[in-house]
């Protein structure tokens, strides 16, 4: 734990900073703590504990907590890594600079079997009842007419192995419901998967880093990558 | 607690729940584009460093509030 931002003040001046890209923060000036309210925050467990105790009234109690990063996930500095948004659906979390990575579900017991790409490129199947993290990666962006291209390069690496990749719309499309994250609302767009004629992702470092290179149009690109869990 | 995926809003009024405190992580693996000044654990305000990759997380309260002044309490969480 490296720290919290608890004050109404610089919550809002951080909003922009450290803020979900897709979320809309409140502007109100009471959304921090109050010690007048009997609002409290404290550490423990090795200051790997937030406690907190608080007091709601009409407004909202807001805190922001900022842990080191996670040796999860490294990435390139063209994808940007954020919590699960609300929303991938075309026109509704773009970005003109930015593929943009997020869980979906964690330590996540398959409920049946799921079928991949690997790192050679073959079609493999992953058991059900294998322990697996989900993520997606998204990229839409600010598309000004139909059909305009963009490219998108960038690269992803975990620290647990990759088992493979869903990357074509048919298996997106089937996996949602799945390995979706529960509070995303996803496309049902018949191109939100790779096109291979101009879409691209490969493997390396031993298959645990995937290097994505996509020309986005007036739809999104996107591919679901399964690792396995800690 | 709930922890939740980064919702679509959380303006007063929005995402509320009369049982549960929301977390959810804004961002991960990110180098902070400027020094920022958080709390730190020791109670001492604490500059980070731009560039320290952090992960970012937002804990939310917000209830279905019936009456504009009437408090409602957390459980300690």
């Amino acid at each position: 734990m490296l720290g919290v931002i608890k004050d109404s003040n610089a919550l809002l001046n951080t909003n922009p900073l450290l803020g979900a890209p897709s979320t809309t923060y409140s502007t109100a000036s009471d959304q921090g703590l109050e010690t007048w309210a009997d609002d409290s925050l404290s550490f423990s467990d090795a200051r790997q504990t937030v406690n907190l105790q608080l007091t709601v009234y009409n407004s909202t109690d807001d805190v922001r907590v900022i842990t080191k990063a996670s040796p999860a996930i490294t990435h390139s500095d063209s994808v940007e890594v954020v919590g699960s948004p609300c929303s991938v659906v075309e026109n509704t979390f773009e970005s003109d600079d930015h593929i943009r990575l997020f869980p979906e579900r964690q330590s996540y017991a398959l409920p049946e079997d799921v079928t991949v790409r690997d790192a050679s490129g073959v079609t493999k199947v992953i058991a059900k009842g294998t322990i697996v993290n989900s993520y997606y990666a998204h990229a839409d962006w600010h598309n000004p007419g139909q059909n305009t291209p963009k490219l998108f390069e960038g690269n992803v690496s975990f620290a647990q192995p990759v088992l493979g990749v869903i990357a074509n719309t048919t298996g997106l499309e089937a996996t949602h419901a799945m390995l979706g994250a529960p509070g995303t609302a996803y496309s049902t767009n018949q191109y939100q998967g790779l096109e291979s004629y101009e879409d691209s992702y490969s493997f390396s470092n031993n298959g645990q880093t995937v290097n994505m290179k996509w020309t986005v149009r007036d739809a999104v690109d996107q591919m679901r990558i399964i690792t396995l869990a800690q | 607690m709930q922890l939740i995926g980064a919702p679509c809003s959380v303006a007063p009024d929005v995402l509320e729940s009369n049982d549960f405190i929301r977390a959810f992580p804004e961002r991960l693996a990110y180098a902070l584009p400027a020094d920022t000044t958080v709390l730190g654990p020791d109670g001492a305000p604490t500059v980070l460093a731009q560039g320290t990759l952090v992960d970012s997380y937002f804990v939310h309260a917000d209830w279905i509030n019936g009456v504009r002044t009437r408090p409602r309490n957390s459980p300690a969480a």
